[in-house]
């Protein structure tokens, strides 16, 4: 079996933060966290997460010792992902881009080891099942169009790692992430089963956290002026589909990117079962949900 | 039973179509020799309640199209908007050029829908289909593909392209997943790198992209599998109650009744082409037959429509 690290770079990511280590331990042979925040959260005064990010760290239960954190201060995201990069401390074939709210099922993970053994790729895209407002509904459109997420990267020792948006690592033979072998998101998932379940959309504290910066130090005029307030926080206050649908249909779906950039992404229901990760805390993930509705006047 | 054991099949219609569903079906149960599933998505009430009340069984599952509604992505295809056929095919038959389009991207998109929910293979049959015989010598001739696809049977025409949209299977494999995933997205965009070329006869069309661009997987059924539509009759001889296509006797699996029209007292087979390939009914008594065969179902229909029309109005009459 193909040896993995996974590599995540947190800030404030406490939601399902325990339930993304969790669905992957078994699999991995690292977990490499970099945790801390960049540039934009510095000059508001933060040094570290301030939510639960690090007891969750620190009392992760992690009998085989395979993870490893580093907490710092960054300048940006790239930044941070090369800082996590740098504790690797064993031969790895494969890095797995594993983001805090990204948690994966047995299956997609027995799809992965298929995959890597049967096609040793240079990077495999993902296709992502991203949440929005709860845990019934995910994004179709731009967020599950090709490539979107590139998740696995083969690693070598001689290799470079220049950028984790898009995740591209440069080899000794030259060649690069998504170059020839690589398997995109689309066959991955129609051939492997390989799906993430991403819980990206789904509390106001990490919506309101996600849109605000990168409305202000990512992109700007790419993103729509008061998503959060105006679409996301009404949308996910409501039980009301025809009310949800207006709400879509104004901004062409329920992402923060403006429609003439990303195309629809409007929402569907979820078929299917969440990782077993989530499943267990689903109780708790939920209370919380309604607390932080609840918290915005929501019903 | 575990449905993958079964023949899935996904039809659609509103209430121009109720008689026709209703005629697919009893076809269906007339002469399919393995276990089926019919799912029917039903684009209006009154198709919903007569399928519901008239032919419901466990061998039917109906769905309203609020159903599909659910995914907002399906709903925003309402929103398209037409292209130049769909608003010229929309004027020829006086609608809305935007609900022609919507259409236009159903059969695609009610498999895919289903197929997503039901993890199994899907076969989409066109609604105006009725079926004479068992269905399995298409899957036999099939065989390992993953898509199955049928002609048109006539001379090749740009406008209508070499396959027709009325029976397209698709396997829940890599490859089938992969072209029903391709159709969808072309017939659900309104621009792309194909909609030039393959944009101009709404779905069917890019049956033949689907083609070229997964050859070893779409497979033409066509060697064991007999079919006519009134465009086909007089492509064909008819020997014996059997069909003879390219030099192969066939048994006769399904006639597509397009623009088939029935009235109270008799019927019209006329359809857009049939300048260009002829009359279906002037050909051969095999044909009239059928023609024959299909309008009595379809008064059967009629029947039951009407009474099911006075049970709702309380009048027991």
């Amino acid at each position: 079996m193909k040896k993995i690290a996974a590599v995540m770079i947190v800030f404030n990511g406490d939601h399902v933060l325990e339930q993304s280590i969790r669905s992957v331990y078994d699999r991995v042979d690292r977990i490499l966290i970099a945790e801390g925040p960049v540039d934009y959260w510095r000059s508001r005064g933060f040094t570290t997460s301030t939510d639960n990010t690090n007891s969750v760290l620190e009392g992760f239960y992690d009998p085989d010792n395979k993870l490893r954190v580093i907490h710092s201060q960054f300048s940006e995201k790239d930044d941070q992902f090369a800082a996590a990069l740098s504790i690797l401390d064993c031969d790895v074939d494969y890095v797995l881009q594993l983001d805090s709210d990204e948690v994966w099922s047995s299956e997609s993970l027995s799809g992965v080891n298929r995959l890597l053994d049967e096609r040793s790729p240079i990077s495999v895209g993902v296709r992502s099942l991203s949440f929005v407002g709860g845990f019934k509904r995910i994004l179709t459109g731009y967020e599950t169009r090709t490539d979107n997420f590139i998740r696995l990267l083969k690693w070598e020792p001689s290799c470079r790692f220049i950028t984790h948006r898009p995740p591209t690592i440069v080899y000794s033979s030259g060649q690069r992430t998504r170059s020839h072998g690589h398997i995109d998101s689309d066959d991955a998932y129609e051939m492997y089963d390989i799906a993430m379940h991403h819980y990206s959309y789904v509390w106001p504290s990490q919506v309101s956290s996600k849109t605000e910066y990168y409305g202000a130090a990512v992109s700007r005029e790419n993103c729509i002026p008061g998503f959060f307030l105006k679409h996301w926080l009404p949308w996910a206050s409501t039980d009301d589909l025809e009310k949800k649908w207006e709400l879509e249909k104004s901004i062409a779906g329920m992402h923060e990117i403006v429609p003439e950039m990303r195309g629809p992404a409007f929402t569907r229901p979820f078929i299917g079962c969440h990782p077993s990760a989530i499943q267990d805390s689903m109780p708790t993930l939920d209370a919380r949900l309604r607390a932080e509705l609840s918290s915005y006047g929501a019903p | 039973m575990d449905v993958k054991m079964k023949r899935v099949f996904v039809t659609l219609g509103d209430k121009r179509y109720v008689r026709n569903i209703g005629c697919l079906i009893d076809s269906v149960r007339s002469h399919f020799t393995v276990p089926y599933e019919i799912h029917v998505v039903c684009l209006d009430k009154e198709t919903e309640d007569f399928i519901s009340a008239r032919r419901s069984g466990s061998d039917v599952v109906v769905h309203p199209l609020s159903e599909l509604f659910e995914d907002f992505e399906i709903r925003s295809f309402r929103l398209l908007p037409p292209s130049r056929e769909a608003t010229s095919n929309a004027q020829a038959s006086n609608k809305d050029p935007q609900h022609v389009q919507f259409c236009w991207t159903l059969a695609a998109v009610s498999t895919s829908w289903l197929m997503e929910r039901m993890s199994c293979d899907v076969t989409y049959v066109d609604s105006d289909i009725y079926f004479f015989g068992d269905i399995e010598p298409f899957f036999a001739e099939l065989g390992a593909g993953s898509v199955g696809v049928v002609r048109h049977r006539i001379p090749y025409l740009p406008t209508s392209g070499e396959y027709n949209v009325g029976i397209v299977h698709f396997k829940f494999d890599p490859v089938g997943r992969a072209v029903l995933r391709t159709w969808r997205d072309n017939v659900t965009r309104a621009s792309g790198p194909y909609i030039v070329h393959y944009g101009v006869c709404g779905d069917q069309r890019y049956l033949e992209l689907l083609r070229g661009m997964f050859p070893s997987g779409v497979v033409v059924v066509d060697k064991n599998f007999g079919h006519l539509a009134p465009w086909s009759v007089t492509q064909h001889a008819y020997v014996g109650g059997k069909i003879l296509w390219e030099g192969r006797l066939q048994d006769l699996v399904y006639f597509h009744f397009a623009h088939f029209n029935a009235g109270r007292s008799g019927y019209s087979a006329s359809y857009n082409n049939e300048w260009i390939w002829g009359d279906p009914l002037k050909v051969d008594p095999f044909v009239n037959d059928l023609y024959d065969r299909y309008y009595a179902a379809m008064k059967g229909i009629d029947s039951e429509l009407v009474a099911l029309s006075r049970l709702r109005r309380g009048d027991m009459t």
